[in-house]
């Protein structure tokens, strides 16, 4: 591969070029050259011809640049030029991004008063990834005071055992039950069951 | 390996900022969970947390403290005597962006305890742990007036054999079998929001000398020369050093 910089009016766009650059987009690319620089010479193939960099071409002479630097590819078949004309294009657009980072970066450079529209992304999408962050109105609430002398407790039964367990605790809560310290009347029944199960096993 | 937060290093300094220019918020769980997600080494938030401050600088969000109740909590009320079920609560985790100017951390602890004293009279003190498996021994504890009360080894975070770095709770769901224990220390730190309660605590406070005795050192995620933990800890059984906190 050979980097040199050539005349703008020396390079040939491919005729059958497929990929689209729209005025918005060349106007982002002339953002970018401006910013970083020419980062990303034009490919060619050995006759000046554009294999990659259509857009980049439109931006330069836009800018009314002459000269452009090139990378010139050789030993590729008229076919292989071809093909590299739209796998550049299309690899790079299967690639995807990490939204957590790229909101991350996004901010980090916000924070470092850097232009986002130089990133080439539509306002929109910044905004959604600049997703402000809900601040409370106020404190929150925490509990006070000391635990609650409430506990709650999971069982799981077979099918087989739910009648039963029905009827036990159906019959528990008709009978009298301290209910001072505890209002729920299954807790309370549960409890009494398990009372009258222990006193019998005590006694016997 | 190199993970994309060193590369944040050399140009994301936000310019002419001092850790005087942060401030601390209360934000949703929501929001706070998935900047400790993105920024906590560990990549995970507590659960049970209940009160979460974000703290921002030029008004984006960079950093977060969680607090909720310890795992067990019967377990540790007695450390302090006479302590009722809400006069305590736990720093559950704290997650600080690299771009934070330094002190950032004391700082926002600071405000942070004063913020709890001001709303939260009932809380007394407020426990951390400090992961010297996998993280550091607690030098911001230590710098925002944490008492030192523990240095235990590790018994609770394991790697378990698809990489993932765990900690071993009686609730936990996780299939522990073929995990295996990270070596190091866990080192517990109290701190008192009212001084006079310090009378109560029940276990001797330890003096921060004794961790570098111990050979308990941690810092950002590397132990610290002529540490006791055994050499084949950093890149075998234990676990690898936190990319993230070595700026």
């Amino acid at each position: 591969m050979e980097l040199k910089t050539r005349k703008v009016s020396d390079l040939i766009p491919y005729i059958n070029n497929s990929r689209t650059h729209s005025e918005e987009q060349i106007t982002q690319i002339i953002s970018s050259i401006k910013e970083f620089g020419f980062t990303n010479p034009i490919l060619l193939e050995e006759e000046n011809g554009i294999i990659a960099g259509h857009g980049r071409l439109l931006a330069v002479k836009k800018m009314g640049w002459e000269e452009v630097p090139c990378v010139t590819i050789k030993g590729l078949t008229k076919t292989q030029i071809k093909a590299l004309n739209i796998a550049d294009n299309q690899i790079a657009l299967n690639a995807g991004w990490d939204l957590d980072k790229l909101s991350l970066e996004i901010n980090l450079l916000k924070d470092n008063d850097f232009d986002l529209k130089k990133l080439g992304f539509d306002d929109n999408f910044i905004k959604i990834l600049n997703e402000d962050v809900h601040i409370l109105d106020s404190m929150p609430e925490l509990k006070d005071g000391d635990k609650e002398p409430f506990q709650q407790m999971t069982f799981i039964l077979h099918d087989s055992q739910i009648e039963k367990m029905i009827l036990a605790l159906d019959i528990a809560k008709k009978e009298k039950s301290d209910n001072s310290v505890n209002t729920n009347p299954n807790g309370n029944a549960i409890f009494e069951i398990c009372k009258f199960y222990c006193n019998q096993k005590y006694e016997s | 390996m190199e993970t994309p937060y060193l590369k944040y290093v050399n140009f994301t300094v936000i310019k002419n900022m001092k850790a005087k220019d942060i401030t601390i918020k209360p934000i949703s769980s929501k929001d706070a969970n998935k900047l400790v997600q993105r920024v906590h080494y560990s990549g995970k938030f507590v659960q049970n947390s209940v009160l979460h401050f974000g703290v921002f600088l030029k008004g984006r969000l960079h950093g977060v403290m969680q607090f909720g109740n310890p795992i067990d909590k019967r377990k540790v009320l007695p450390l302090v005597k006479d302590t009722k079920w809400n006069n305590m609560i736990e720093l559950n985790r704290m997650a600080f962006n690299d771009i934070l100017p330094r002190n950032s951390e004391s700082r926002a602890l600071s405000i942070a305890f004063k913020l709890i004293k001001k709303h939260y009279p009932n809380i007394e003190w407020i426990l951390s742990f400090s992961d010297g498996t996998q993280c550091g021994d607690g030098t911001i504890y230590r710098a925002s007036g944490f008492y030192l009360t523990g240095i235990n080894k590790n018994q609770t975070i394991h790697k378990l054999p698809d990489g993932n770095i765990v900690a071993k709770h009686g609730t936990s769901k996780i299939d522990f079998t073929n995990s295996v224990k990270l070596k190091g220390y866990q080192l517990r730190y109290i701190y008192f929001l009212k001084p006079e309660v310090k009378e109560r605590l029940t276990v001797p406070i330890i003096p921060f000398s004794k961790i570098k005795e111990m050979g308990a050192s941690m810092y950002k995620g590397l132990r610290v020369p002529n540490s006791r933990v055994s050499d084949d800890q950093l890149e075998k059984d234990g676990a690898n050093p936190i990319h993230t906190l070595q700026n």
